[in-house]
């Protein structure tokens, strides 16, 4: 990278005040940023906060010219967002030595959001196409023990008779159906097929019908 | 870090997992911040492992609720009187429709049965000190007596098991427990999303006068991403109650996350 490469030209920018410049460098650095803050934070409240913090660090230290090589410019953001996550992190465990840090919250939770329950539905059908057409029931197997069961992947590459390669090679495939699915989804190039929940649940009409039907011959018993 | 290492050692699921070694995850973070396509690919990962997880959960509960339907069908069967006969053998009728049905569907769900086949049966969390079972995929994904024996384990274990779920509006009915008819102990189960932000989870039943009739703290959600109490059927008097579900992070406080009402007849 050089003195005029894009990322000096922004930090130049930066250094002497330009806000817009301060904006671009959130527009671009800041879903990475995001990523990072939800990787190392357990507490979802907290990643909106630490977001704006870690670009109000950045761009403080920016100014003063903290940063000399351009190059690094992910890395510094990456480590500022890093830092600030595990100091948040040890004031959480400070405060929990405070008289009332076990306190227990009782208001009753509000209710689940519905767009959210909405886009999991989706994901989830999404997932039950790329397992139903995984080529067969070893890759299947692979993807349920190493994102269900979050088994080793040497011991699931052993147990298989697989190499890493061959393992990571699994994992890779069905992720990029899973992303070719998810940007069929968004274009709406192509409608979703029924994936085989929705199938089921024809079975589970008929199971409920069964339910009611027991019902029934529990009330009619004493007749 | 270039994009063939990112692939060929799978870093991105490695990461979102939380497994990698700080040196490399520090690399890789450093990378991350910076590059559009491995930010799609990571939420790839991230959206697919949740798909995954939630899949599993589905099948479970639609495997309890079976388990609780052939309990209940167990029960009618006993000691029928003469409409009890009749309708029982339209139980027949149509349970062997819904088996037949059932069949065509299973090769279809192949993998949807593998899912649960791999979990083993699933702990209550009332039943346990509440560690997380670490399950065991078969080698043989075609184990249909394993299959078998698992149906056949759930409904032994426990009479009932009751699937809360929300009741969003004044409309809704909340589900209900009849004493009467449950034959048993009798589960309430309700499922959570797997959320990294608590190590486990906090279950309180509350009465209508605002009295908490029940509680467990340190409940890990079962293989099946389902939490599980089990109560004797005289546990509860007549009467609404709320199942309140609260998050527990390792830092120690607790965030109330869904409350779900039931009846007790």
């Amino acid at each position: 990278m050089t003195s005029s490469s894009p990322e000096a030209r922004l930090i130049e920018r930066i250094e002497a005040g330009d806000h817009q410049a301060e904006e671009l460098l959130v527009e671009r650095f800041g879903r990475g940023v995001a990523l990072v803050l939800d990787r190392h934070s357990s507490w979802r409240g907290e990643v909106d906060d630490l977001f704006q913090e870690t670009f109000r660090v950045a761009i403080e230290k920016l100014r003063q010219g903290e940063l000399r090589d351009p190059e690094k410019l992910g890395a510094f953001l990456a480590q500022i967002a890093r830092y600030l996550s595990l100091d948040a992190a040890r004031k959480r465990i400070r405060r929990k030595t405070e008289p009332d840090g076990g306190r227990v919250e009782r208001e009753v939770a509000p209710r689940g959001n519905p767009l959210s329950e909405l886009l999991e539905r989706e994901n989830t059908r999404l997932v039950r196409r790329v397992l139903a057409e995984l080529d067969n029931d070893r890759d299947r197997e692979v993807l349920f023990r190493f994102y269900l069961a979050e088994e080793d992947r040497r011991e699931i590459a052993r147990d298989l008779g697989l190499d890493n390669l061959q393992l990571n090679r699994v994992l890779y495939r069905a992720r990029k159906r899973y992303q070719t699915l998810y940007q069929e989804r968004l274009s709406g190039s192509r409608p979703m097929p029924p994936a085989p929940q929705e199938r089921s649940r024809h079975r589970t009409l008929l199971l409920g019908l069964v339910t009611v039907l027991a019902a029934l011959a529990q009330v009619v018993q004493p007749w | 870090m270039d994009h063939a290492l990112i692939e060929e050692d799978a870093l991105l699921e490695l990461y979102a997992q939380g497994r990698l070694d700080p040196e490399v995850e520090e690399e890789l973070e450093a990378h991350l911040v910076g590059c559009a396509t491995c930010q799609e690919e990571l939420i790839a990962v991230r959206g697919l492992a949740r798909g995954v997880r939630r899949v599993a959960s589905e099948e479970a509960a639609r495997l309890v609720v079976q388990a609780g339907i052939a309990s209940r069908l167990r029960r009618t069967f006993s000691g029928p009187g003469r409409w009890g006969w009749i309708a029982a053998a339209a139980l027949v009728v149509l349970g062997a429709l819904a088996a037949t049905y059932a069949a065509r569907m299973a090769s279809e769900n192949r993998e949807l049965r593998a899912i649960v086949a791999a979990q083993g049966p699933g702990e209550g969390a009332g039943d346990t000190e509440g560690t997380r079972t670490t399950p065991k995929a078969p080698q043989d994904f075609g184990e249909r007596d394993r299959l078998a024996a698992l149906e056949q384990t759930l409904p032994a274990a426990v009479g009932t098991v009751v699937l809360l779920t929300e009741v969003r509006g004044a409309d809704d009915t909340p589900p209900a427990v009849d004493r009467a008819t449950v034959g048993g102990p009798f589960a309430l189960a309700v499922y959570v999303l797997d959320d990294p932000r608590f190590s486990s989870y906090r279950m309180e039943v509350v009465g209508e006068d605002g009295t908490i009739a029940w509680q467990r703290s340190g409940v890990t959600p079962n293989a099946f991403e389902a939490l599980m109490a089990t109560f004797a059927p005289e546990f509860f008097a007549a009467g609404e109650y709320e199942l309140r579900i609260f998050g527990v992070p390792d830092e120690g406080g607790a965030e109330p996350l869904e409350s779900y009402r039931f009846v007790v007849l």
